[in-house]
């Protein structure tokens, strides 16, 4: 334990910078938007206040429906928004974590120190793939503290359905980037260098390989990609949304939880798992050559 | 202790033979200096010893397979490819606290003791440091480590004069006892001629001799004649032929004698272009 401990903390002291990049990144973003809609505000003042004013929501055009229910949608988008960065952040991420040893050129000062493989390669997966998660987590609550704190002075918030919005959308991401990043995280098993380019390209030779022969001979080869692409579904559930109104958030709750935990998402992390197994064994018989 | 084994070792890289059907019990508690020339195959040994790469045949280290146990082999070795080879992307106490959390032969004291004389900045980052402290620094970690066997693969490659003594002196006042082994491979014989015990040759992938230095150069002499008596010399076959002004000298074995010569003891670079051929260029 104490060795993987030492791992986990040597992996997160490389993979800080890239943890704390991508947080000001956004955090930039955010202050940008700030600025930009004070600059706005002071230049149009006058639109501005027509803009605010006009806002008054009349309750008798919404049917009943609960305002405060916004909010779950309002929680949704941005933590779209944010978890779509972070789904092409965590993959390039785990597109380097097995073989960037390689390219610092340090792969035999690490391989010479009496520790397992599958120790190092779970302690990468954690850190790339988990270390992204987390700090996702904390921007999308933290962007979602801040929107709503914002919010809050032109309409009804509820913190239960703000929630329920972000695990919406957060839950089926993670499943959904933990499966892509697996890939690309196998790929760094393979390639030296350039890995995440290099997988995607021989996925894409391999795809076009089945439409030529399927064309040319007329064979039924099943499409990798597009079994790949059906497999990570982010289809958007209108039912969720178009029977907001009529659910009470605990019956949202177990809608949203059903919708996650069923047996495609079984299979997504079967498969994650048997990509994580493949990668550290060809890590394990692979030549360690500089 | 922990002795190296190796039976019947063989490597290719797909039709190149790299190493071919070594044979080498290396005993405890030597010196062993590992000398060939380019591309002769002493990395390939030192990568094959430690287990990175594949190979046909048998390693074994303190009668542990490299191949069928590999963690539990490297145990007991600490290897020195080259300086520039430690994680750049670390700092320097992150790096030292690294290899304290995972290896557990780690020794807290001798680390301490190490770090206290060496100065090191502990806040910067590895890739930031000079070669100097690089150096340092791959010392600390290697000789903080209760190890048996150490492996130096050209160790001090591209470091100034200063640091190359440096490092080897370190090397012999911290880590050597009569119980530890260290092999080492460098080109640059000449500074490390004194502090070998014993001499593995290697050409072609090949073994050509692995003997105790002092038995080996009481084996040989240089024999030098005046340049008259060059067809004298050469009637005795010498190993290795030179002329300087108006001499010609040879490497011949210790057992000829001839009149009015003059003798000298040959060193290891000369003694190795003996054995294995080539000019002085090739060591």
């Amino acid at each position: 334990m104490k060795q993987f401990k030492a791992l986990i903390i040597k992996d997160f002291n490389i993979y800080k910078s890239n943890f704390y990049k991508i947080t000001i990144i956004f955090l930039s973003l955010y202050l940008l938007s700030v600025i930009t809609s004070l600059i706005g505000y002071y230049h149009h003042s006058d639109q501005g206040h027509i803009f605010l004013n006009n806002l008054s929501i009349n309750s008798h055009a919404l049917n009943g429906f609960d305002l405060s229910k916004g909010s779950f949608v309002f929680n949704a988008g941005l933590t779209a928004i944010v978890s779509f960065f972070f789904m092409i952040f965590t993959i390039s991420l785990s597109g380097s974590a097995l073989n960037s040893d390689f390219e610092y050129k340090c792969s035999l000062f690490h391989r010479n120190l009496p520790i397992s493989i599958w120790k190092i390669s779970g302690s990468r997966f954690i850190i790339t793939i988990f270390g992204s998660f987390l700090t996702m987590l904390i921007l999308v609550l933290f962007t979602s503290l801040i929107s709503n704190i914002v919010l809050m002075s032109i309409v009804k918030i509820s913190l239960t359905y703000s929630l329920l919005g972000i695990l919406k959308v957060i839950l089926p991401y993670t499943i959904n980037s933990l499966l892509l990043a697996s890939i690309a995280f196998f790929f760094s098993s393979i390639f030296k260098r350039k890995a995440l380019g290099k997988g995607i390209l021989i996925l894409g030779i391999i795809h076009f390989s089945i439409v030529y022969l399927n064309f040319l001979f007329g064979l039924h080869i099943p499409y990798f990609l597009v079994k790949l692409a059906e497999t990570i579904s982010f289809h958007v559930d209108s039912h969720t949304f178009s029977q907001l109104a009529n659910q009470s958030s605990s019956e949202l709750a177990s809608n949203i939880f059903a919708s996650v935990f069923n047996f495609q998402t079984f299979l997504k992390l079967l498969y994650t798992g048997i990509l994580f197994v493949i990668s550290t064994l060809i890590m394990k018989y692979k030549e360690i050559t500089e | 202790m922990s002795n190296i084994k190796i039976h019947n070792l063989t490597k290719k890289f797909k039709k190149f033979t790299a190493l071919n059907n070594i044979n080498l019990e290396i005993k405890s508690g030597r010196i062993i200096g590992l000398l060939g020339k380019n591309g002769a195959g002493k990395s390939t040994l030192m990568k094959c010893i430690l287990g990175f790469l594949k190979f046909e045949g048998e390693v074994e280290i303190g009668n542990i397979s490299i191949k069928e146990n590999r963690k539990e082999a490297i145990k007991n070795i600490a290897f020195i490819p080259d300086v520039d080879g430690l994680d750049g992307r670390l700092t320097v106490q992150e790096t030292i606290n690294y290899i304290a959390g995972v290896h557990p032969l780690w020794n807290e004291l001798t680390a301490s003791k190490l770090l206290q004389t060496a100065n090191l900045p502990l806040k910067k980052k590895v890739s930031k440091l000079s070669k100097g402290m690089k150096t340092k620094l791959y010392l600390i970690l290697t000789l903080s480590l209760d190890v048996d066997i150490l492996l130096l693969d050209e160790p001090t490659l591209g470091l100034d004069i200063t640091f190359r003594n440096e490092f080897f002196n370190t090397i012999l006042q911290e880590f050597y006892t009569n119980d530890k082994t260290i092999i080492i491979s460098t080109h640059q014989v000449e500074e490390v001629e004194n502090i070998l015990q014993d001499i593995i040759f290697i050409d072609n992938g090949e073994i050509v001799t692995y003997d105790d230095i002092e038995n080996l150069k009481n084996s040989y002499k240089i024999v030098t004649l005046p340049k008259s008596r060059e067809r004298e010399l050469e009637s005795i076959s010498p190993k290795l032929m030179t002329h300087t002004l108006g001499h010609v000298s040879g490497i011949v074995p210790a057992s000829v004698n001839l009149e009015n010569a003059e003798y000298a003891t040959p060193s290891l670079s000369e003694l190795f272009l003996a054995k294995v051929g080539g000019n002085n260029e090739t060591v």
